[in-house]
Order: structure tokens, then C-alpha cells, then sequence
């Protein structure tokens, strides 16, 4: 798909031939994000295929994909890359006595690049994931501020490098802390809840084709009754897939005892599990 | 169009939501692309330029389809309306009472059925039958706990979200304080056959730390409510401290750690109540002087005691000699056998030492008086500790 092409139909047709099941909501906003070439941040409680969508853009465009997976404590230096200090003092130690500029162990070559700069400086258009941004510390968000904006990153004593490619940024986030408004205020803003029963059912199907549909049903109904309960943490729309698997993986005749069986797939929990056999299994 | 999207960024500011230049300037070139033909469509495509929160997704479409499916009315077609209405009238069909009925019987059902829907759609957000009170998390966390008056459930989910992340914070900063530090005594000793050049750098072994955090509530009227929250925080952040306890006071002292071992919130706060209920302290007054008494025969303390005590510091039921509250010296003799005490006073600070308030008397014995009203200086109180 080249980007005259791009139209909202075009993208759920590649989504879905991938094997992503979208919806109205997700492929206006990817397109809104294509076509104005602005980064787009993507809201929602975990497992409800936020990093998918990401990777499924990356492969329905064909571009090349570069992810920073955020976590507390991550570094600049994790994120854009750093000087190579053992080749640079190699470098000081062979040029000793000749007349050598020692601003020379000061360029690219000594500079090991990490995923911003990678997905930045590459010739071919790319995407670039920033996973779980809410994890990161400020520090490190307001960072990223530049690239986000105004399609540029600064190294100290490297220089500025400005974007060589059409790249998008997919930045997720599960609202673990609120994200600064400087960020979001450069970011398109998508909330993906967990899906209706049918989409979920639709998206069980894409994952686990050869599955019967009165199983897959069945779970998609039960898992969206043991969300509304009250539990620590909620099944995610990869806890139903993998118990579709298991269930079939289980391969007995009696589907409610293979149900409970397996309810570890889904309930991660000693104490949501015993809530569940209680409100729902009446065990 | 143009000056349709800038009336809608002015509407959605005075509702408030954050939208910059830069979002209108976005919203124009998204309607270039979208079109303004298909408003389903443009919907959605504004919403995701301008919503940067999930909670203002309702505003949102409640503002567009004013500005869009029902535009606001012009000062020309105001005169017209009311012109229209008053022939209305004189010519006798139907009356005016009904026509306004009806009018507002279809404004206020269609969008609360949707907004209903639409927050339902939030999974994981509890559903509030007040949605015109919707706020932002951010909003939320820094609200006056003293000054609610209802119950919000949203403030309950992000009490635990707050909880967790606080453990988080705890246990990461303790690892950090175990792996940095450098033993240079054993350093040296390792290094001496490299002729005291560091190439092995030897770690220090954590210390132990076996203090003890014991958190004293005041229940009584004034204090009830943001001891209840402040329970709850406790609740969820409880694996951060390994050996705590809980006690809760108005005249009596009960002791409340057992019920943070229930599996859930909502049974461990049911299992406090009882407790209450069961010593008769429900809406008591407080008497600090029995309490801390209690407290002290209770709590045993030590050296290794830090003692964080929820209160407004007003002693009313107390005995006074000389016009001072004898609570003062039980507080002193609790300084002295612990470690630290801390006391977090939910009152604003205009409030302090005004009629029977005792702040600067406890400050003046040795105990330690911040101001906390809101879950986030809870919060911050809690990762400080």
C-alpha cells in the first residue's frame, strides 16, 4: 500500500487480511495519524492489542519496525544511544604522539545508536513503537518531546539529526501514571476499551481459525461476565484467546469442566480465581 | 468550517478540556481530509484529535453534536424562533407548556442513554449515575478528601491504582538503596593484590531494617472520612511495609491490621466497620488522652517505632490541666519510646491552633504536623515514609 493509497476502507482491508480485527474508532484514527504524519497515542487497559496494532501497521505498510519498550529507570542513553568509550580511549591510546583533532572520537563512529536514532536516521520508511510510555520517568518523556514535535533529536556533542524517513510514531500507554499534556497535546488519542462480544469473538477466530464457534462463545461470554466483577485484574483479550486454546488443547467432552480446569488461564489470582468459582462457576 | 471548528475548541476549553492552537489547527486539516459531509465519520476523526483523556470522550460528543448536528443559534435566528413560537401560540394548535416538554424530554434522555453506554464501554471504569460529574483522574487525585460529599467509586479504583504504584516506588528505591553502595573497607582489602587498583568492586550487604510503622486514625466525626481513605491506601500499598499495624481511635483504641489481610478492598473496609461497630465508635468524639494512653499500653513501642497519626489534633472529650490537654504529655512519653511521629492533619492550615486545635502543642513536644487533604499528598506522604 503506497501513501496514495492510504483510505480508512484500505486500512481495515489490511488490517483484517493481517489478522487484526479493527474497528470504526482504531482505523479512523491510524488513518487521521498517516495522513497528517502525526504521532498517535494509544490509551487502554492491558491486552487489548495496543503493541498488535502497532506491529500490524508496521507489517500492512511494509515499513520497518524499531520499538522502545519503556520501563522505570530507562536512560537517554537506552532510548537515543551512546559514546563508545572503550573504542574512543583505544582510539586516544593508538593516536598517542601523532597529531590527531581529538574532536575525532567525537562522530558517528563512536557512537553506538539505539532504537530512536536507528528508526530516525534509516533511509527506508519505518514505525516506531513507544511501549508503555507511562512507565518511563518524566525526564525521559519531556525528551522525547522534540522528536515527537518537531521530527528532530539532539545529541550532545553529535549534533541535531533531523527525521530521513516517512516515520510514525505509535506511542501506548496503560494510564499507569498521567502523561504530560505537552506530550499528548503532540499526539493524535486513541482509547481502545476491551471489545464487544462480537468483535472479541471475531478476534478469537482470526487468532485460533479452526476453533468451533459455540466454544469461542461460550468463553468470550464468560470472560466479559468476569470483567464486570470486581477482580484485581481483569481478563485481557489475550487471556481469551488462550483459553480457547486451552480448551481445545484439553480435548474433553465435558467444556464446562475443562472451563474450570483451565480458569488459571484467564484469572491470575488466587483470590479473583476463588471469586470467580464463586460468582460465576457456583463452586 | 473554519469558524465552526474554532467556535467548537472555545466550547470545549469552557467545558474543560486542554485544546491548544495546535489542536484546531489539526482539527482543520483533519476536516480537509475527512470532509464535512459524513459528521459520523468527522466525529471521530476530531475526537481522537482532540480527547486526550478517556473520561472527556462523553464532553466531547456532547459539545460536537451541539456545534454540528444542532448549531447554536444565531441572534437572527433566535428573533426568528421566538417569533415563530409566539405565532405558535396565538394561533391556539398547541400549547407552549407542551412544546418546551417535549423539547427537553428529548435533549435529556437521548445523550444520558448514550453516555451511559459510552462509560460502560470504558470497561473498568465504574459506571456513575451523576456522568455531568465525570473529572479527570488528575482532577480526582487532588480534590479535597474533607469536602466530598458522596461516594465516588472512581475514587476507590484509583486509591488502589495509587496503592500499587506506591508499592512500585518502595520496593525499587530499597533495591536501588541494596545494589549501589560500595563497601570500600572490602573493596580495598580484595584489590590489594591488583597493588590497589579497584578492578573488583565489592557491594555492600543491605542492612536490615526492622522498623515497625504504626498508623493511629482518628475516627472520630471530623476525621472519619479521610481515615476511611486513607485505610484504603494502606490496604494497597500494605506489601511495602512489612511490619505495620494499624490501629484506629475516638476515645477507645481498636486494633484493625487483621482486616488488611482480606483479599478484598470492600471486605477488609466491611470488616473495619464491624469493628466499629462492635466497640460503639461510630460519629464518637475524640478523647486523645484515653486514646493515646491506649494506645501506648497497645503498641508497645520502641526505638525502632514510627508512629504516623491521621488526626485534626482537636481533643475534644479530653481532660486539661491548666488549661492544656493532658494528651500533650501521653504524646511526649510516645515521642520518647519511638523513633519518630508523624502527624498528617487533614484541616487546611488557617485552621491550626484556632479554638481547641492543638497543633503547635504537639509540634512542641516533638511530633512532626504536615498538612494533607488529597490522595496525591497522601500519596507522596506514603512514599516519603
Amino acid at each position: 500500500m503506497v501513501k496514495d493509497e492510504i483510505t480508512i476502507k484500505n486500512i481495515d482491508k489490511n488490517l483484517n487480511e493481517i489478522g487484526y480485527v479493527s474497528n470504526k474508532e482504531i482505523t479512523t484514527a491510524m488513518f487521521l495519524a498517516l495522513s497528517l504524519n502525526k504521532p498517535i497515542l494509544i490509551e487502554g487497559p492491558p491486552g487489548v492489542g495496543k503493541t498488535e496494532l502497532a506491529k500490524a501497521i508496521a507489517k500492512s505498510l511494509n515499513r520497518e519496525f524499531f520499538r522502545i519498550q519503556c520501563y522505570e529507570g530507562i536512560t537517554f542513553e537506552q532510548i537515543i544511544g551512546e559514546w563508545n568509550y572503550q573504542k574512543q580511549l583505544l582510539h586516544l591510546e593508538s593516536s598517542k604522539g601523532k597529531n590527531q583533532d581529538e574532536n575525532s572520537i567525537f562522530n558517528n563512529e563512536y557512537f553506538i545508536k539505539r532504537p530512536l536514532l536507528n528508526a530516525f536516521m534509516n533511509e527506508n520508511d519505518s514505525l516506531l513503537l513507544i511501549d508503555e510510555i507511562d512507565k518511563a520517568d518524566e525526564e525521559v518523556e519531556s525528551f522525547l518531546l522534540q522528536a515527537l514535535g518537531e521530527k528532530e533529536v539532539t545529541v550532545n556533542d553529535l549534533g541535531t539529526f533531523q527525521l530521513n524517513n516517512d516515520l510514525i510514531v505509535i506511542l501506548t500507554s496503560n494510564s499507569q501514571r498521567m502523561l504530560l499534556d505537552e506530550t499528548k497535546d503532540r499526539c493524535l488519542f486513541l482509547y481502545i476499551p476491551y471489545p464487544s462480544v462480537e468483535r472479541e469473538m471475531k478476534i478469537v477466530k482470526s487468532k485460533i481459525p479452526e476453533v468451533d464457534d459455540g466454544l469461542s462463545r461460550k468463553v468470550v461470554n464468560l470472560v466479559h461476565r468476569i470483567r464486570d466483577l470486581n477482580l484485581t485484574k481483569k481478563p485481557s483479550v489475550r487471556a481469551t484467546v488462550d483459553w480457547v486454546n486451552s480448551v481445545e488443547n484439553l480435548n474433553t467432552k465435558n467444556v464446562d469442566q475443562a472451563l474450570i480446569d483451565s480458569v488459571g488461564v484467564a484469572v491470575k489470582s488466587e483470590s479473583d480465581k476463588k471469586r470467580v468459582m464463586k460468582d460465576i462457576f457456583k463452586q | 468550517m473554519k469558524a465552526k471548528i474554532i467556535y467548537l475548541s472555545n466550547q470545549l476549553r469552557d467545558k474543560g478540556l486542554n485544546v491548544s492552537i495546535r489542536s484546531t489547527q489539526t482539527a482543520l486539516d483533519t476536516c480537509e481530509i475527512i470532509g464535512v459531509n459524513d459528521l459520523v465519520s468527522l466525529k471521530r476523526a476530531l475526537r481522537s484529535v482532540y480527547v486526550k483523556d478517556k473520561y472527556d470522550m462523553i464532553k466531547f460528543d456532547e459539545i460536537f453534536d451541539q456545534c454540528f448536528i444542532k448549531p447554536p443559534l444565531t441572534d437572527e435566528s433566535k428573533k426568528v424562533k421566538k417569533n415563530s413560537n409566539m405565532n405558535a401560540g396565538k394561533a391556539g394548535g398547541k400549547s407552549n407548556k407542551y412544546v418546551i416538554k417535549k423539547k427537553n424530554a428529548k435533549v435529556h434522555k437521548k445523550p444520558n442513554k448514550m453516555g451511559m453506554e459510552q462509560i460502560k464501554q470504558l470497561s473498568g471504569t465504574p459506571v456513575l449515575d451523576d456522568r455531568e460529574n465525570l473529572e479527570r483522574e488528575g482532577e480526582l487525585l487532588n480534590k479535597d478528601l474533607t469536602k466530598l460529599n458522596k461516594f465516588d467509586p472512581r475514587m476507590l479504583e484509583l486509591c488502589q491504582q495509587l496503592g500499587r504504584r506506591i508499592a512500585n516506588k518502595r520496593s525499587r528505591r530499597n533495591k536501588l538503596a541494596k545494589t549501589n553502595k560500595v563497601d570500600i573497607r572490602r573493596t580495598m582489602r580484595k584489590n590489594i593484590k591488583y597493588g590497589g587498583v579497584p578492578v573488583e568492586l565489592i557491594k555492600a550487604k543491605p542492612k536490615r531494617h526492622k522498623n515497625e510503622h504504626l498508623f493511629l486514625n482518628d475516627i472520630s466525626g471530623s476525621c472519619e472520612w479521610i481515615s476511611s481513605w486513607f485505610f484504603m491506601l494502606m490496604y494497597s500499598c500494605q506489601t511495602a511495609f512489612k511490619n505495620s499495624r494499624v490501629f484506629e481511635f475516638d476515645n477507645k483504641v481498636i486494633e484493625t491490621t487483621d482486616a488488611l489481610k482480606q483479599d478484598y478492598l470492600l471486605n477488609a473496609f466491611a470488616d473495619v466497620r464491624t469493628l466499629r461497630m462492635r466497640n460503639a465508635m461510630v460519629h464518637g468524639t475524640s478523647n486523645m488522652y484515653s486514646a493515646f494512653n491506649l494506645f501506648k499500653k497497645q503498641a508497645k513501642l520502641n526505638n525502632k517505632s514510627y508512629v504516623v497519626l491521621l488526626s485534626d489534633c482537636r481533643d475534644w472529650a479530653g481532660p486539661k490541666i491548666d488549661g492544656i490537654p493532658a494528651s500533650v504529655e501521653v504524646l511526649q512519653d510516645i515521642v520518647r519510646d519511638s523513633k519518630k511521629v508523624v502527624i498528617l492533619n487533614p484541616e487546611d492550615k488557617n485552621k491550626w491552633d484556632v479554638v481547641d486545635s492543638c497543633v503547635s502543642l504537639y509540634e512542641n513536644v516533638g511530633a512532626k504536623v504536615f498538612e494533607v487533604s488529597t490522595l496525591n499528598q497522601l500519596a507522596d506522604f506514603v512514599v516519603q515514609m
